[in-house]
């Protein structure tokens, strides 16, 4: 599945370790200015480098030209070139106006279920990677991500 | 930039004095205090969903990972409950359909 990622979910699995994971199964791609806000701006930072790892060896594309935008509109752009399923982000206004605009998205939790329910990784997995994301995102989308696990295992 | 003069009540001058002991001159106490409540304000119209992390960053003149840092430690996130569960029905439907 091939997946815009916004800077805000790229930095949560980053920092959660569940990084790794989620690039080796998905098809990841980030826009310009991303790159730039994830790499670049905090240069020589732990998590910058392991991105930067992440764009060298192939597992996270840099597409998109580069312009003035903010993130969100050269995510929107980058989805709308075709061939994506779906932009990842857990910022409630853009997510807002992804739904106006009824482009479909996946936040940092409901991408681990779906690794879930597409077999892909183990429900232990899938609960120790939502517990580490628990403090990065807001209760009620920790508590709806693992009621859902939960229901899947019933 | 403009100046501003403000009255200081009790509970301002006890903080100043406080930030004082801590090595802080008065000006920098002041200017420090008037940060924490520009970034406690930015963070909690992130936390209503008015403003996004980019938005909050150009408030802030701080760049993405500093204000991610920052709102991440006063909010945590602030996806909605229906937002999450769309985005779970969705990620049910993308692996049925894989």
């Amino acid at each position: 599945m091939k997946v815009v990622m916004d800077s805000d979910v790229l930095i949560k699995f980053t920092k959660t370790g569940c990084k790794e994971a989620i690039v080796s199964l998905l098809e990841v791609s980030i826009p310009d200015r991303v790159y730039e806000e994830t790499v670049i701006e905090p240069k020589g930072c732990l998590d910058a480098i392991k991105i930067q790892e992440n764009i060298d060896n192939g597992m996270i594309l840099v597409q998109g030209l580069p312009s003035r935008d903010k993130g969100e509109l050269e995510a929107l752009k980058l989805y709308k070139s075709g061939g994506f399923e779906l932009i990842a982000s857990d910022d409630r206004k853009f997510l807002n106006s992804l739904d106006r605009n009824g482009i479909p998205y996946l936040t940092s939790s409901s991408m681990v279920v779906y690794l879930l329910y597409d077999n892909k990784i183990s429900l232990e997995d899938t609960i120790k990677y939502i517990d580490n994301l628990k403090m990065y995102i807001s209760q009620r989308q920790y508590l709806s991500a693992m009621l859902e696990v939960l229901k899947w295992v019933k | 930039m403009g100046e501003v003069m403000v009255s200081r009540n009790q509970s301002l001058n006890n903080v100043i004095d406080l930030m004082r002991k801590n090595g802080l001159d008065e000006e920098g106490a002041v200017k420090r205090i008037i940060n924490l409540g520009i970034q406690d304000y930015v963070a909690d119209l992130y936390k209503d969903g008015e403003i996004s992390i980019r938005e909050a960053a150009e408030i802030l003149q701080l760049n993405f990972r500093q204000t991610f840092e920052i709102l991440q430690k006063k909010v945590g996130g602030n996806v909605e409950e229906e937002q999450e569960i769309k985005a779970l029905k969705l990620a049910k439907k993308l692996a049925e359909r894989s």
